[in-house]
């Protein structure tokens, strides 16, 4: 017989539950992915007009302050994309997370299984948007002339350091979304400043004196951008300090935040 | 061996009370406020100070064994619903614990988890995980599901196109097929037609035969009769008895009497009607001594009463009631006036002395069907002036005792349900030779 009660409560069977619900997350994705663009006229090519439009009037301004790259032969124009096909899924995770108790409130209040299963999921669809932006990527990278490079194959790991740091951000802001709806309106805003402060339209090297780097890898975006472009243009890897940094936040960020939801899963039914 | 196990389970809510009719600026205000108080590190109680605890569950204790049959009867929110979402685990309890052995299959709410931009096809594969189903499964029993649901010509249209009654076909029809162990169902049975629901019912004794441990809520006395084997009575958040269904279902039914089923205007200036007649009350009376009731027992005789006090020396006055069911259909509209009685009402159209006048209306037993009915009263004078009228002043359920139905327990239909006089005969003997 397997109890529950006030203290020893639902949903306190780790990881072995999850695995168990496994088919759960599929089935939840699966939904997320037939329903995104349902009764859409563009359909699944929305994932790449956002980061294409939003690339070119950014790529447009700095072509207008007449700044130039860090890197020899690569343009504002590339430079750009290649950040915001990196942020575009991290926003879009964090976001899609945020609201995913919320939004699943018939089915907390219905149903049971493991909670984290739903920000599981949410986290989870936006690696299409990645999978395409990678694609369009790299037909503009070959347009421009760079040479393909084995680096650009490293994706799949980058991905996953994006879908980790989505996670562990959304893993908060939905609880905390599910009992004061303030997050929902404050996330995207946040996520806004969290775009100027992560160097997507600007890099690293241009922007932040040498010292101060290693301060800006507690945002955990700076490293994994840095790295992708890295991977991509041959730029200089980020120091092993920022690496250090880096990783003690995300994983900071992602324990506190599975702490933080465990601790108020059991209540998510009363209070969603 | 028990498969589920409560021990003095308790679930505590908080209700939090605002103040009525909050202008935009106080509530501005409390915004300012708590942004003000989360700058000083503090979290802002949302309502602050205005809370009250409430249990909705106090020192349950129940076991229930494998293969069980129960029912659970109860008014509206004696707690049956937290009950279940505490079995089923939705929800931690406050108090006590809960154990619970075996997969559980568990029907809240019809349709959950459906997405009304999928397709059935989607839909059928997404309930099913929800539900815990493997996709395997699911595909193993994907004809047998929309077979039952009768569905197949719509399979790949969005459900936001679904009737609702193929809606709540298909949502039953994927839950009925998830072969539990043990079954919860709320209220789910009293969805779709007639044959559909009798289909339903099929399913449900077909898991019992299997010997699957089925828990189920129902408003519905007979369901509960018929296909329980043990009903459980709560009442404010207690169990208040526990045992044959029969018995029980006749302490619920004694339970809710004396609940609703009558108003009454204490004060005779703000009574409905003018300066002629107004009304004092009205009231569902049954039983012996008679009692006013919310909740009818079908077969009994049951009476209508409208008091109302003349106001105005020797007026002309009758008495009427409308009798609505619960669609708003109007059932039958009746009055005292002496062409419309079936007995000769005594005061009926005669000058009223001053004084206060009571009205009775018989209505005969096995005649309303099961459901809820409203009563509106009117005071009338002359042939059609109403001088006293309240629309929908009283409401009672009609509860069936399971006398008539024998075997079949899906809804009655019809507005009402007599009982009438039936003959059969060879069709070679004289016909009608003293008429019909």
């Amino acid at each position: 017989m397997r109890w529950s009660d006030a203290k020893a409560a639902i949903g306190r069977h780790g990881v072995r539950e999850l695995w168990a619900y496994r088919e759960l997350v599929y089935a939840f994705v699966v939904r997320d992915l037939q329903v995104r663009y349902r009764q859409t006229v563009v359909g699944v090519a929305w994932v790449i007009v956002q980061p294409l439009v939003n690339t070119l009037l950014y790529s447009g301004l700095i072509q207008l302050l007449q700044t130039r790259t860090a890197t020899e032969n690569v343009s504002n124009f590339l430079l750009i994309l290649s950040g915001s096909i990196i942020w575009q899924p991290f926003a879009q995770g964090v976001q899609q997370t945020t609201l995913c108790l919320a939004n699943n409130r018939s089915l907390i209040t219905k149903t049971y299984f493991p909670r984290l299963l739903l920000p599981l999921a949410a986290v989870t669809t936006p690696l299409i948007d990645f999978a395409i932006g990678w694609v369009c990527l790299v037909v503009i990278s070959i347009g421009f002339g760079v040479p393909i490079h084995a680096g650009w194959f490293l994706a799949p790991l980058i991905a996953l350091l994006v879908t980790t740091m989505a996670f562990a951000v959304g893993v908060w802001t939905s609880m905390l979304n599910a009992l004061y709806r303030d997050l929902m309106s404050l996330v995207p805003f946040l996520l806004q400043i969290g775009l100027l402060l992560t160097p997507v339209i600007w890099e690293t090297q241009l922007l932040i004196p040498e010292q101060w780097r290693t301060v800006a890898a507690i945002n955990p975006m700076v490293t994994i951008i840095g790295l992708f472009r890295t991977a991509w243009f041959g730029q200089p890897l980020p120091t092993l300090a920022m690496i250090v940094v880096s990783t003690v936040s995300l994983v900071t960020v992602l324990l506190s935040g599975l702490w933080f939801f465990r601790r108020n899963e059991d209540l998510v039914a009363d209070s969603v | 061996m028990n498969v589920i196990q409560l021990e003095n389970v308790g679930k505590r809510y908080w209700l939090r009370h605002r103040a009525p009719d909050r202008q935009i600026a106080e509530m501005l205000n409390d915004g300012v406020r708590s942004l003000a108080g989360l700058f000083r590190g503090r979290l802002p109680q949302r309502h602050p100070s205005t809370r009250e605890e409430f249990w909705a569950l106090r020192d349950v204790s129940l076991q229930i064994r494998a293969g069980d049959v129960v029912g659970l009867l109860g008014r509206n929110g004696a707690g049956k619903s937290t009950l279940l979402k505490l079995i089923s685990w939705i929800m931690a309890p406050t108090t006590g614990r809960v154990g619970v052995r075996g997969r559980l299959g568990c029907l809240l709410e019809v349709g959950t988890g459906f997405h009304h931009e999928l397709t059935g096809r989607e839909n059928i594969f997404l309930n099913g995980s929800i539900l815990g189903m493997s996709r395997k499964e699911i595909r193993s029993k994907f004809d047998q599901i929309v077979d039952f649901a009768e569905v197949e010509a719509f399979l790949d249209t969005p459900v936001k196109h679904y009737s609702s009654g193929m809606f709540v076909r298909l949502a039953f029809s994927v839950a009925a097929l998830l072969d539990p162990e043990i079954l919860i169902v709320d209220e789910v049975l009293s969805v779709g037609d007639a044959a559909f629901q009798k289909k339903c019912h099929g399913v449900m004794r077909d898991a019992v035969a299997r010997g699957c441990t089925c828990l189920m809520v129902s408003h519905n006395l007979p369901t509960i009769i018929n296909l329980c084997q043990r009903a459980i009575l709560l009442q404010k958040g207690q169990v208040t008895a526990d045992g044959n269904p029969q018995d029980v279902a006749q302490e619920y039914l004694k339970t809710v009497r004396g609940s609703g089923g009558s108003i009454v205007w204490e004060d005779p200036q703000t009574a409905p009607g003018n300066d002629i007649a107004r009304l004092k009350s009205v009231r569902v009376l049954q039983g012996k001594p008679a009692e006013a009731v919310g909740d009818v027992d079908i077969s009994a005789r049951t009476v209508i009463e409208v008091q109302y006090r003349c106001l105005h020396s020797l007026e002309e006055l009758y008495c009427a009631i409308v009798l609505k069911d619960q669609m708003g259909t109007t059932v039958f509209m009746s009055s005292s006036a002496k062409p419309v009685s079936l007995t000769p009402d005594s005061w009926a159209g005669r000058p009223h002395p001053i004084g206060v006048y009571r009205s009775v209306c018989r209505l005969p037993e096995n005649f309303l069907n099961e459901g809820r009915y409203s009563v509106t009263a009117i005071v009338g004078r002359g042939i059609s002036e109403v001088q006293a009228i309240a629309e929908d002043a009283i409401a009672f359920d009609v509860h069936d005792t399971g006398e008539m139905r024998g075997l079949y327990f899906g809804q009655w239909p019809g507005v009402i349900r007599p009982k009438l006089a039936w003959q059969t005969d060879r069709a070679d003997t004289m016909l009608y030779p003293d008429g019909v």
